[in-house]
């Protein structure tokens, strides 16, 4: 091994090795993780049975907010979903080197978000087994569902962007799964060896691959950027205050990236820390990501400043109320902590480069996913508590229920991923062929 | 004639590179070449290259699944009028979303069809040989038709460190 720092050329073999020997066992330190998670995430489905068996009365949603904390969550989980395929793809797609350590731990975040985001629609229907109206199918009532809905473009789009994601994920995985099969024996060997669907390692096979991928990237490009769109048109297709805009299509794709990148940030350092990745995870891909943070930090203020100037400029009454709410009292609070989570804290950490370090661009990326859960609050909860009509004005407040489904959610992320990487290597192997420093 | 293959295992991936050079000089078709390695070998024009109709497939998907689904949903609309906010019963931009969203799903899974396809995934449609692959290099996978001595020669030329014949019912024996 060379002197601690100088570089080292690892062969194949031995970067196969160093990366499949990372991949956590089931220590009792593991166990234990899996365990507490596994709770929170017990916990939050007995809160969704609870309120399936006791009904919406005992949630806070009430006449005029009907949507609180799980749309804001879907929301949220959906915009960071695009950490992972928009980024891998959009590095891809322009040859970024620097992005094959960094890939597959993005496009893992991106299917796990949509399979919890996903999850939000269904809580919030309440009657969660009547789920199946939704799809079109011929039916003895000859009904089919409305097509027009924003409801049912969600259903398209989410659908869509899973499927594509999850194949973008699998196909760059396949070549791995066929390295740990033959590295393995047993039970195990038969698993993987199914699961690389019989990857033999010709050029035929590479070629395929490579095409396959940079296809990929650009179909998922697309349908990227419409899932949020999509998401945002929930808001703007209805004519309610502050939301009948028509950039919010493109500000929620730009706060989609923000805090997908920031998710991506934070997963890294995890992973970095608790799986040894140092060698891998390297300063230089947090500061290629911080970098990125922070021109998606000034976008989002640019989006935030045109949307309420216009709102303030035009002056109309309604939208005012809803306005004034945002500004003042808790509203207020919550407002500016926002605006100093998403811009005057990343701001400073990342734009002053003596501060710019593994450590301050993961503070970011953490302050960047409460601000932007925070964004997603303000849009859903001041608007219905402010309708046209004074006399319709409420409050909301979430109650422990909501409260423990969104904990459950955070909970299951944390518990996906800790599955994930025990079956499957964070880092794609055949993409790895790197000089890497010395331990 | 016996059908044989030759497997020439090679350090590095260069040497392979320069052996299916050779071959081809000497009037060896490409197709009857194949190489093996943990990871691509990429050059430049591809030394090896394959025609793909993967994007053809990719586009033929999208527009399939885009004018089913359109199809679909200006039909169903018809089927059953269900009238919302004044809106007309069809239309074009109510429908959009649904017809893009199904565009790229087309897509996606022509492109899935056409790698399981055109990589010989699920199955190996050639029912060539597959070599044992070494930690480090690559092998080269020569198709032959009758006797290989012949092709041994620019093989080990090029520097393989190890040739092995191996007849088309899958039996090695190493040279």
């Amino acid at each position: 091994m060379a002197p601690s720092g100088e570089p080292t050329e690892l062969s194949a073999s031995s970067i196969s090795d160093d990366i499949l020997s990372r991949m956590p066992r089931a220590s009792g330190r593991y166990m234990a993780a899996i365990g507490f998670f596994g709770a929170v995430v017990a916990w939050a489905l007995f809160a969704w049975g609870y309120q399936i068996q006791n009904g919406f009365g005992n949630t806070g949603l009430r006449r005029p907010v009907y949507w609180g904390f799980y749309i804001v969550n879907f929301v949220f989980w959906i915009g960071i979903s695009h950490a992972g395929t928009l980024i891998s793809a959009i590095l891809r797609l322009t040859g970024a080197g620097w992005r094959k350590p960094v890939t597959r731990a993005a496009e893992a975040i991106t299917v796990f978000c949509l399979m919890i985001g996903g999850l939000f629609p269904l809580i919030h229907i309440g009657r969660v087994w009547y789920f199946y109206w939704m799809i079109p199918y011929p039916n003895e009532r000859l009904l089919w569902p409305n097509f027009r809905s924003p409801l049912f473009w969600d259903l398209t789009a989410i659908l869509t962007y899973l499927t594509g994601s999850l194949i973008y994920l699998y196909l760059p995985l396949i070549p791995d799964l066929a390295e740990i099969a033959g590295r393995s024996s047993g039970k195990k060997q038969r698993i993987y060896r199914a699961l690389s669907l019989g990857w033999t390692g010709s050029d035929r096979q590479w070629q395929a691959l490579e095409r396959a991928m940079k296809l990929m990237a650009m179909a998922i490009l697309a349908i990227a950027v419409s899932v949020h769109s999509v998401v945002a048109y929930d808001f703007s297709m209805s004519i309610a205050p502050t939301w009948h805009s028509t950039i919010f299509a493109p500000y929620f794709v730009v706060g989609a990236i923000f805090s997908g990148i920031a998710a991506l940030v934070l997963v890294m350092a995890a992973l970095r820390k608790l799986m040894g990745l140092e060698e891998y995870l390297r300063e230089e891909h947090f500061v290629n990501l911080g970098k990125l943070l922070m021109l998606m930090s000034l976008l989002w203020l640019y989006f935030t400043f045109s949307e309420h100037l216009t709102t303030w400029y035009g002056n109309l009454p309604y939208e005012m109320q809803v306005f004034n709410l945002r500004e003042q009292g808790f509203f207020g609070i919550v407002f500016w902590t926002m605006v100093a989570c998403n811009f005057a804290i990343p701001f400073v950490l990342l734009g002053v480069s003596r501060l710019r370090s593994i450590a301050t661009i993961s503070i970011s990326g953490a302050t960047v996913l409460i601000g932007m859960w925070l964004e997603r609050f303000l849009i859903v909860v001041p608007t219905l508590s402010r309708p046209a009509l004074p006399a319709a004005w409420g409050n909301y407040a979430p109650s422990w229920i909501e409260l423990s489904i969104t904990a459950g959610t955070f909970a299951a992320m944390a518990l996906l991923y800790l599955l994930f990487v025990k079956a499957f290597p964070i880092i794609a192997i055949w993409e790895y062929d790197e000089t890497i420093p010395a331990r | 004639m016996t059908r044989q293959y030759l497997h020439a295992e090679y350090r590095r991936p260069q040497d392979a590179i320069a052996a299916i050079e050779a071959l081809t000089e000497a009037g060896f078709p490409k197709s009857a070449l194949e190489l093996y390695s943990r990871r691509p070998v990429e050059t430049d024009p591809p030394v090896l290259p394959r025609r793909s109709r993967m994007s053809l497939v990719a586009v033929l998907g999208a527009i399939t699944a885009g004018s089913v689904s359109t199809a679909l949903v200006f039909w169903a609309q018809l089927d059953y009028p269900l009238v919302t906010g004044g809106m007309p019963i069809t239309s074009g931009w109510a429908t959009g979303v649904v017809t893009f969203e199904a565009t790229m799903a087309g897509a996606v899974l022509g492109i899935l069809f056409m790698l399981i396809w055109e990589a010989g995934l699920v199955g190996s449609p050639s029912g060539a040989p597959v070599p044992d692959l070494p930690e480090e290099g690559v092998v080269l996978q020569v198709k032959c038709e009758g006797d290989s001595a012949a092709l041994q020669r620019p093989l080990s030329d090029t520097g393989a460190s190890r040739i092995e014949a191996v007849k088309a019912s899958g039996r090695p024996g190493t040279s």
